[in-house]
């Protein structure tokens, strides 16, 4: 380290010499934890890592450190006691007239014999007579008689049409000598996802080391201090992290069914796995599109319904993370619908305050209370006004018409960041060994303090320059996704 | 008014009664036509908006607890301001979804409102909508249906292997298709008006594929739409062809020269290698012809009642023997000399069926049945 020191001396900023050294005996000896430090850091100072400041800026309850690539959990879903025809025998146009049994196909065998069935008019009830075992359209037939002894009476065609729902009632017996029936038991389910790697390089030559920009860095206090890293080393870092938290958002998952990663490196042969990002999971587990405006009773019957879809209680900390449009949709919904009730007064009485002698025109809804009692509250994700998906959409000219903000920011997602049984829902995944790892390539050109202590006479390349190599690995691990969602605004 | 039962004509394929009346027709029978023109008719037609099975490999992966995609159609700006953009059709059909006439000042408001809030779940199956339509007069009906024919012909002209083009094309369809919708309310009314809007805004929404060629081009598209009397239509010119097919297949087999003029056609319309394919035996050709027979009809239909096909398919063998050569930068062919036979196909059957040029062609011709 101290020759380090000396050969650079003179030409490195003082201000952020000692930490400098301090930091870089940390990359080296630690570079897991200062990345994790920086982390937190980052997402404490820049809300454009929300992502990552919501998992691996939580400490050790916000990542799972795990030893092979690909890893599994269980799941357990709410129980059902419901199934969808498959097939009837449309010729039978007074099904269960005069007391006469028929036969339906349902898609699953949930239906249990002697059990109630209340057909999708909510009126119609029937109980299941006989479970006859596999049909011949994929389901399970059962043979079904009305309940209702008026012998005129029979099930409307439309109960029995394809798709439509039936639900279990209690099953009803004899007095006597009537036979046992059985019970639906849900097991877990067993889900999968799995990491991806990613690689940094950053090259420098000729004596760009020597050239320190520094600037202040806010503290966790909140107070400043003197910088540790040159200008370029902050870009690298932000470029990193940037790269690093919309990846953890746009990352598809990338393994078939037969557990082949069609992605190869050209260079070596080697599969590339992609994980499942935030966008992908709450895409699969609710999505919906909004148009011109967007309405109170759309938000009701979207966000509000997939919150409402869980009967877990206990803290629920569920955000909906916004891009400035989706902001601008929300807050217009909701005054529309205040003046559609007809609290005009109260609403301008808010909008319009007095400011130093002056007024002031302005403030908006960013926080709903659904009848449930369940509140959204609006989180901003910078990365949907000025991201890379951001950048595209006004590059290509994909804008909402009225607004002019990218398409991509008038979107929404419901994040359930929830704590269930000690265990939060979303977490970052790493691979134990690999999860941060950092080197030095070094030729001839002087290194900043911050890549750490290379011995000096010796050269790793006889090129002259150096490079600095990051790799990291991660994955998103959402245990229930049921309460996530993707609301959007769509052309 | 008594209305028509067209069940058997649903879609629009019913055979429209001529107009105008033959030489000798009976005059009373004519009369019952102008009679039927004037009064009401019912168009019935459903169509079905089906799930694109266009799953991300995270839900196959964990298809057992994910289970099948459960998919909303829900609103969008395209659709909510076209739909929202003809005041007669709005003001014809809204009051009645809304609860609001046009005069009141909400009116506009709750429209969008109503268009914003479309959510239209489908689950593992597939979802009929009824679009039927009551004109008043079947004139009017056949009017209708005489330009969704003939925007349906336009589109049927689209190149179906440029993907480019389709797109290009499905949107000029589209717009003409809108704009045909939104004049029919001047003429009558839907049969199921909240069902005959959903289908007119599955033409304006993105998400929905107008034309199954494009599913696999585009990962947005969760839900494809089907005009059930349209594909049975379809299904029907596409039995035809077959029929036709086997029938011309059997003809085929006993002309041993016409079998293999067809059956060069056939590998070249493939791509395939001429060379490599003119070395089966007779076995293998005929199986060749019999899958291409069941997959390409039409095609194979064509390549039979082509007249040129025998000079074609000589022309073509001779190419890939080498007697002949193409251009590999335009289609220009010459003898292996470099004399010139024609810029194109038309140009070289026409120079070989020159009598000037009858001793070339036999000493080809001769040539040929060396190999």
């Amino acid at each position: 380290m101290y020759k380090l020191r000396e050969v650079s001396r003179g030409n490195y900023d003082d201000r952020g010499y000692s930490n400098e050294e301090t930091i870089a005996h940390l990359m080296l000896t630690h570079p897991e934890e200062i990345n994790n430090t920086l982390t937190y850091t980052y997402g404490m100072d820049d809300d454009r890592f929300p992502l990552t400041f919501l998992t691996e800026g939580q400490g050790s309850a916000g990542v799972v450190d795990i030893n092979t690539e690909q890893w599994t959990w269980k799941t357990m879903g709410r129980s059902k006691f419901n199934d969808y025809v498959v097939w009837f025998n449309t010729s039978n146009t007074t099904p269960g007239k005069g007391g006469a049994m028929f036969d339906v196909e349902f898609a699953t065998h949930w239906l249990i014999e002697q059990y109630g069935l209340i057909a999708p008019d909510g009126k119609t009830q029937v109980r299941i007579m006989k479970d006859l075992g596999e049909g011949t359209h994929g389901g399970f037939v059962y043979r079904l008689k009305l309940t209702n002894p008026n012998p005129n009476a029979f099930v409307a065609a439309d109960n029995l049409a394809k798709g439509k729902y039936w639900s279990m009632t209690a099953p009803t017996i004899s007095a006597s000598y009537s036979k046992g029936n059985r019970m639906n038991v849900m097991g877990p389910g067993k889900m999968t996802s799995q990491l991806e790697y990613h690689r940094y390089s950053w090259e420098i030559a000729g004596n760009i080391s020597n050239t320190v920009v520094t600037y202040e860095f806010k503290t966790k206090s909140g107070g400043t201090t003197n910088l540790w890293i040159n200008e370029e080393q902050r870009q690298h870092d932000i470029h990193m992290r940037i790269m690093d938290e919309e990846r953890l958002w746009l990352a598809e998952y990338n393994r078939t069914e037969n557990g082949e990663v069609t992605l190869v490196d050209p260079d070596n042969g080697q599969p590339i796995p992609h994980t499942s990002g935030m966008m992908e999971i709450c895409r699969e587990a609710n999505y919906d599109t909004y148009g011109e405006r967007l309405t109170l009773n759309k938000i009701e019957r979207t966000i509000g319904d997939v919150l409402d879809k869980d009967t877990d209680t206990g803290s629920m900390e569920v955000v909906l993370g916004v891009g400035k449009g989706f902001a601008q949709d929300f807050d217009q919904a909701i005054r529309d619908d205040a003046k559609a009730e007809g609290f005009v007064t109260p609403l301008g009485d808010k909008m319009i305050e007095d400011w130093e002698g002056g007024l002031s025109y302005g403030k908006y809804f960013r926080r709903y209370k659904t009848v449930d009692g369940h509140i959204i509250t609006l989180k901003n994700l910078p990365f949907l006004n000025h991201g890379t998906l951001a950048d595209n959409d006004k590059s290509n000219g994909n804008v909402h018409p009225r607004t002019g903000l990218p398409m991509c920011s008038h979107q929404a997602f419901l994040l359930d960041m929830s704590t269930y049984n000690g265990v939060r829902n979303v977490r970052k995944v790493r691979l134990k060994g690999q999860v941060y790892l950092s080197g030095v390539l070094k030729g001839l050109t002087p290194i900043p303090a911050s890549w750490g202590g290379v011995p000096q006479n010796s050269l790793g390349t006889e090129i002259d320059m150096s490079r600095y190599e990051i790799k990291n690995t991660f994955g998103l691990q959402v245990n229930n996704s049921t309460k996530m969602m993707q609301l959007k605004c769509v052309l | 008014m008594p209305l028509n039962n067209p069940t058997t004509q649903a879609g629009g394929v019913a055979s429209s009664p001529k107009v105008e009346t033959p030489q000798g027709t009976n005059l009373n029978s004519a009369a019952t036509f102008d009679e039927d023109l004037n009064k009401e008719y019912v168009d019935n037609r459903k169509v079905t908006i089906s799930l694109v099975h266009n799953y991300s490999n995270y839900r196959r992966a964990n298809m057992k607890v994910l289970g099948q995609r459960k998919e909303t159609i829900g609103s969008s700006i395209r659709s909510c301001q076209v739909l929202s953009s003809n005041a007669e059709e709005v003001n014809a059909y809204f009051p009645a979804l809304i609860g609001l006439s046009p005069n009141n000042p909400d009116f506009i408001t709750r429209v969008k409102a109503w268009l914003s809030n479309i959510q239209f779940t489908i689950n593992e199956n597939d979802v009929s909508l009824d679009i039927s339509f009551v004109y008043n007069k079947k004139s009017d009906y056949l009017e209708i249906q005489k330009k969704e024919e003939a925007i349906n012909r336009e589109y049927d002209k689209v190149d179906r292997a440029n993907t480019a083009a389709i797109k290009e094309a499905l949107k000029k369809k589209i717009d003409a298709l809108n704009t045909l919708e939104s004049s029919k309310h001047k003429y009558g009314h839907p049969v199921n008006l909240e069902e005959y809007l959903m289908y007119r805004h599955c033409l304006l929404y993105n998400d929905v594929a107008k034309d199954i060629a494009l599913i696999n081009s585009d990962p947005s598209l969760r839900f494809y739409i089907k005009d059930e009397a349209r594909e049975a239509e379809k299904q029907k010119k596409l039995t035809e062809q077959k029929t036709k097919a086997m029938k011309n297949f059997v003809e085929l087999n006993g002309t041993t020269s016409k079998f293999n003029a067809v059956y060069v056609a056939m590998c070249v319309s493939r791509n395939d290698n001429l060379a490599e394919a003119l070395l089966k035996d007779h076995n293998e050709k005929v199986a060749a012809l019999i899958e291409f027979v069941n997959t390409n009809p039409d095609k194979f239909n064509r390549f039979v009642e082509d007249k040129n096909i025998q000079i074609k398919a000589f022309i073509e063998t001779l190419v890939t023997r080498g007697e002949l050569v193409r251009s590999e930068f335009n289609q220009q062919i010459s003898t292996a000399d470099g004399t010139f036979v024609g810029a194109n196909m038309n140009e070289a059957i026409a120079w070989f069926e020159n009598p000037e040029h009858k001793d070339v062609r036999e000493a080809y011709e001769n040539k040929i049945k060396l190999f």
